[in-house]
C-alpha cells in the first residue's frame, strides 16, 4: 500500500528538487534575458503598448502600472534585481513559499510588459509563469498542482491540434512552405550563403517534405490527447513535448523552448526520485 | 474553473490570461503577393538581425517596428478587431480606451525609442538610423528577389 502510495505522489524531497530545478531554468532563461535586452531596465522606456484584446492587459494599463516601472529606470532596475534575487533565493530556500510568491507577481508584471511592449502576445513566457505556481503548495496539494500542470500541458498541444483540424489548415498542402517562406524570408535574404540556408533552400526545393514536417507535427501534437485517458504513454510525450519546439525553430525560426519547462510533469515521481538519487550521489562523490 | 473559461475562451478565440488559446499557425497560410523584410541600417551600417541575435531581442526588434509600421498605415488594428468583435458593446469601453490606446504623440516618439533601444542592443552610439521596407517576392524557389523598398524611419 505505502508502496503503490509512493509511486503515486511525490515526497517532500522530489518537489524540493522539481522546484531546485525549475528554477535553476528559470534563472539561466532570466540571464539569457539579459543577454537579449528583454529585462526591464534594458528596454528604455517603451513608447508603444499592445494589450490586444485580453482585459487583465487593459488592467495593467488602466492601472498604469507597466507604464510606471518600465518609464522609471530606478524601479526597472528594482524590478529585474527582485526577479533575479528571488529566482536565486528559491534555489537555496525552496521551501519558502512566500519567496516563490514573490516571484510569482513579479514574474507576471515582467510577463505583461514583456508582450504588451513586444507588440505581440505571445506564449514563450507562460511556463514560467505557470509552473512556480504548483510549488506554492505542501504534501499532496503538490502532487494535484503537479498534476495539473501535466493536463495543461496536454491541453495546449491538444488544443493546437484541435485548432488546425478544425481549420483544415493540415490539408492545405502549401501550409508547411508558405510558414517557412514566411518566418525565414529575413534569415534567407541577408545570409544566402551559409549552411543552414543550403538546408533551408534544400527544403524550399522539396515543399512536400515540408508539408510533412508540418503534418508530422501535427499528428504529434495529436498525440498529447491519449494523456487525458492514461499515463502509460507519458515517457512517449516527454520525448516528444522535446522535440517538438525543435520542429517550431526550423519551421517557423521560433524555438520556443520555454514550453519544456512543463515537460518533467510527464516524468512519474518514481523516475523523479531516481534522477534526485542520481544527482545526489554525483554531489556527495565530488565531496 | 480553470478548465471552463479555458474552452470558453477557446470556443469563442477570445484570450484572456491566463485562459489560453493555442492556435498558431493554425489558420490556413495565404500566398502573399509579397513578404515584408525590414532592412535596419545604423550609422551607414546594415544590421544583421537574424542572426546574432537571441530569439527574445529579435522579437524585440522586430515586432514592435511592425506595430508601429501598421499604426502609421492603418491606425491601430487592435481597435478595428474589438469594434468587429464587441458591436455596440464598444461604447462601454469607450471611456476607458484612452488607458490603453496609443497616441498620436507615442507613435511620433517611436522611432527615437527604437533608436535607443538597437543603442541598448549592439552598444554603439547612433549618429544616423534607416529602416527600409522590403517588398520582397521568392524567385523560384532559391532566390529572393525586392521588387520595392519604401522608407519608415530616418531618424
Amino acid at each position: 500500500m505505502n508502496n503503490k502510495l509512493s509511486q503515486k505522489d511525490f515526497i517532500d524531497a522530489d518537489a524540493v528538487f522539481l522546484c531546485r530545478i525549475v528554477f535553476v531554468v528559470i534563472l539561466i532563461d532570466l540571464i539569457f534575458s539579459g543577454f537579449s535586452n528583454t529585462l526591464i531596465h534594458q528596454l528604455q522606456s517603451p513608447v508603444l503598448k499592445f494589450p490586444y484584446l485580453d482585459p487583465v492587459f487593459w488592467l495593467m494599463h488602466f492601472l498604469h502600472i507597466p507604464e510606471l516601472i518600465t518609464s522609471n529606470k530606478p524601479l526597472a532596475w528594482l524590478w529585474d534585481f527582485i526577479l533575479f534575487a528571488s529566482a536565486t533565493a528559491i534555489i537555496f530556500f525552496p521551501r519558502k513559499k512566500w519567496l516563490i510568491a514573490i516571484f510569482i507577481v513579479f514574474y507576471f508584471i515582467y510577463y505583461i510588459i514583456f508582450n504588451t511592449y513586444g507588440a505581440h502576445h505571445t506564449h514563450s513566457l507562460i511556463p514560467f509563469l505557470l509552473t512556480p505556481i504548483a510549488f506554492l503548495f505542501s504534501k499532496k496539494s503538490f502532487s494535484f498542482a503537479w498534476q495539473g500542470l501535466r493536463y495543461f500541458l496536454l491541453f495546449s498541444y491538444s488544443a493546437a491540434f484541435f485548432w488546425k483540424f478544425i481549420r483544415l489548415s493540415w490539408l492545405y498542402s502549401e501550409q508547411g512552405i508558405l510558414i517557412l517562406k514566411k518566418n525565414l524570408a529575413p534569415y534567407l535574404y541577408f545570409n544566402p550563403n551559409t549552411f543552414l540556408a543550403s538546408v533551408y533552400f534544400w527544403f524550399i526545393n522539396h515543399p512536400s517534405l515540408l508539408q510533412l514536417l508540418y503534418v508530422t507535427g501535427f499528428v504529434l501534437e495529436g498525440l498529447f490527447i491519449i494523456g487525458f485517458f492514461t499515463k502509460k504513454w507519458d515517457p512517449v510525450l516527454f520525448i516528444i513535448s522535446l522535440i517538438l519546439p525543435l520542429g517550431f525553430w526550423f519551421m517557423a525560426d521560433a524555438l520556443f523552448y520555454e514550453m519544456t519547462l512543463f515537460s518533467p510533469t510527464l516524468l512519474s515521481p518514481s523516475v523523479i526520485a531516481k534522477l534526485r538519487a542520481m544527482v545526489s550521489i554525483q554531489f556527495d562523490k565530488q565531496k | 474553473m480553470f478548465t471552463v473559461f479555458t474552452l470558453i475562451g477557446n470556443a469563442a478565440g477570445f484570450e484572456i490570461t491566463p485562459f489560453y488559446v493555442w492556435g498558431m499557425y493554425s489558420e490556413r497560410e495565404i500566398k502573399p503577393v509579397s513578404y515584408q523584410i525590414y532592412k535596419v541600417t545604423i550609422n551607414d551600417k546594415r544590421l544583421d538581425y537574424s542572426t546574432g541575435h537571441f530569439a527574445a531581442n529579435r522579437f524585440f526588434l522586430l515586432s514592435p517596428l511592425s506595430y508601429y509600421e501598421s499604426l502609421k498605415e492603418s491606425g491601430d488594428p487592435m481597435f478595428t478587431s474589438l469594434k468587429e468583435r464587441l458591436g455596440k458593446k464598444y461604447n462601454f469601453l469607450e471611456p476607458y480606451i484612452f488607458s490603453f490606446e496609443n497616441s498620436s504623440q507615442s507613435i511620433n516618439e517611436f522611432p527615437v525609442w527604437y533608436k535607443k533601444y538597437l543603442e541598448q542592443t549592439t552598444g554603439e552610439k547612433i549618429q544616423n538610423l534607416k529602416v527600409d521596407v522590403l517588398n520582397v517576392s521568392w524567385h523560384t524557389n532559391d532566390s529572393i528577389t525586392v521588387n520595392s523598398v519604401y522608407n519608415l524611419i530616418n531618424e
